[in-house]
């Protein structure tokens, strides 16, 4: 909780620091923002390390495949990356830059989804030849 | 967290700024970019280890 607060007011102080930030150097600005990002980001993850150990615990207890569970843990984690990018280059005005790490991320996933999909295919020729 | 970096880059702003308009005002244009472009490359030295722990522990915890 101590954690929370002080992150909380980082933020808002970098917030402020942003808005104080001269035109001049805008570039610097994109940088501060991408410092807070990384240090929020790196608080909020670490939050998030009780979570994962809990779906092993349970994902052991419920048999459920290791593999599957992994690449939706993974799956997770390339979304919210690309999320904070994208983000970014939107703010910092490159909406082009948005677009294509949000593609990037969607073409990942489907790399990703690819044995799960042959699986299935497998499974359902297997149905069919059984019928 | 440490707010200590977000200082130190507001502080790099706020001088790489000053020192940018004092240039500009002078006449020498060229040492002013130069100056922006130094205070940037200072910033980014900075920040580089940090989007390199983000990632470290994003495939930690992940399982990249």
């Amino acid at each position: 909780m101590d954690l929370f607060v002080r992150t909380i007011v980082g933020v808002l102080i970098a917030t402020v620091l942003y808005l104080a930030l001269p035109k001049q150097v805008k570039e610097l600005s994109v940088v501060l923002t991408i410092a807070v990002c990384c240090m929020v980001g790196g608080v909020a993850f670490s939050f998030l390390r009780p979570v994962f150990d809990f779906i092993d615990q349970l994902s052991a207890i419920s048999n459920l495949s290791n593999p599957m569970i992994k690449t939706l843990i993974k799956a997770v984690g390339i979304c919210l990356i690309s999320e904070f990018a994208s983000a970014i280059c939107t703010d910092s005005g490159n909406a082009a830059m948005a677009k294509l790490i949000q593609f990037a991320t969607t073409a990942l996933l489907l790399s990703l989804t690819i044995p799960f999909l042959t699986q299935l295919i497998g499974i359902v020729e297997n149905l069919l030849t059984e019928m | 967290m440490d707010i200590d970096l977000i200082f130190k880059i507001a502080a790099i702003g706020i001088i790489v700024s000053i020192l940018n308009q004092v240039l500009s005002r002078s006449g020498r244009e060229e040492q002013a970019t130069m100056t922006t472009l130094a205070g940037l490359v200072v910033v980014l030295m900075m920040i580089t280890q940090k989007i390199a722990d983000l990632f470290d522990l994003v495939k930690n915890l992940f399982g990249f």
